[in-house]
């Protein structure tokens, strides 16, 4: 698979890149556990419609 | 998301959180999007730019093979309001400021690789890759800064 049309590649998608929950769980974890911000972006995101 | 199954006028909110870059006709999605929500519902449609996490992209690229940066811009901060004043009337920018300050070089690895190029690094340039990101997080003060430029458009009403 080229990097350049996989992200938009539905098969590529389904079958490998969220085939499991491990590779975007890797990614969501570096910012849950790194990210400096006081306010979580789903709080900050929840604001912007209240 | 090309093809909601909902009725017209269904929502009075829709969140897209850091997805439309996997649609292939981001516009069909934004139109799809209007069509569920109700005249005085808002879009709320989160994305990043370039840019986002560039030292961990730098090294990928460095160690892999180049243009990990160009990833996901069929819809991102650039071309994200263009194609939004399509479908919505109003839309507004906002973004979400949240540098990483990373202590474990090894998930930083772990997102690298977590897709291509870095997900096709042989053994070898996962290992030279993981020495890089263990010297980077060496030499930073509390750890490796990574920089983010992520956030999130409001969008409502009728576009053009």
């Amino acid at each position: 698979m080229s990097h350049d049309v996989f992200w938009t590649n539905p098969s590529y998608l389904l079958e490998e890149q969220y085939v499991t929950s491990a590779n975007l769980g890797n990614r969501s974890h570096l910012h849950d556990r790194y990210g400096t911000s006081p306010i979580p972006f789903r709080a900050w995101e929840a604001g912007l419609v209240n | 998301m090309q093809e909601l199954p909902f009725s017209d006028k269904s929502f009075d909110l829709v969140v897209a959180n850091h997805m439309l870059y996997h649609v292939p006709d981001p516009l069909r999605a934004f139109r799809e999007i209007r069509r569920v929500l109700r005249p005085d519902g808002t879009a709320l449609i989160a994305t990043n730019g370039m840019g986002h996490m560039r030292q961990l992209f730098d090294a990928v690229d460095d160690l892999v093979g180049g243009r990990a940066q160009l990833l996901g811009q069929s819809f991102g901060i650039e071309v994200g309001e263009a194609l939004l004043r399509q479908v919505f009337g109003t839309i507004t920018w906002h973004s979400f400021m949240n540098p990483l300050l990373v202590t474990d070089p090894n998930d930083l690895l772990a997102y690298a690789t977590s897709f291509p190029p870095g997900e096709n690094a042989t053994v070898g340039q996962r290992a030279t890759m993981l020495e890089r990101f263990t010297a980077e997080v060496a030499d930073g003060a509390g750890g490796l800064r990574i920089d983010t430029r992520a956030g999130a458009f409001v969008c409502s009403g009728a576009g053009i």
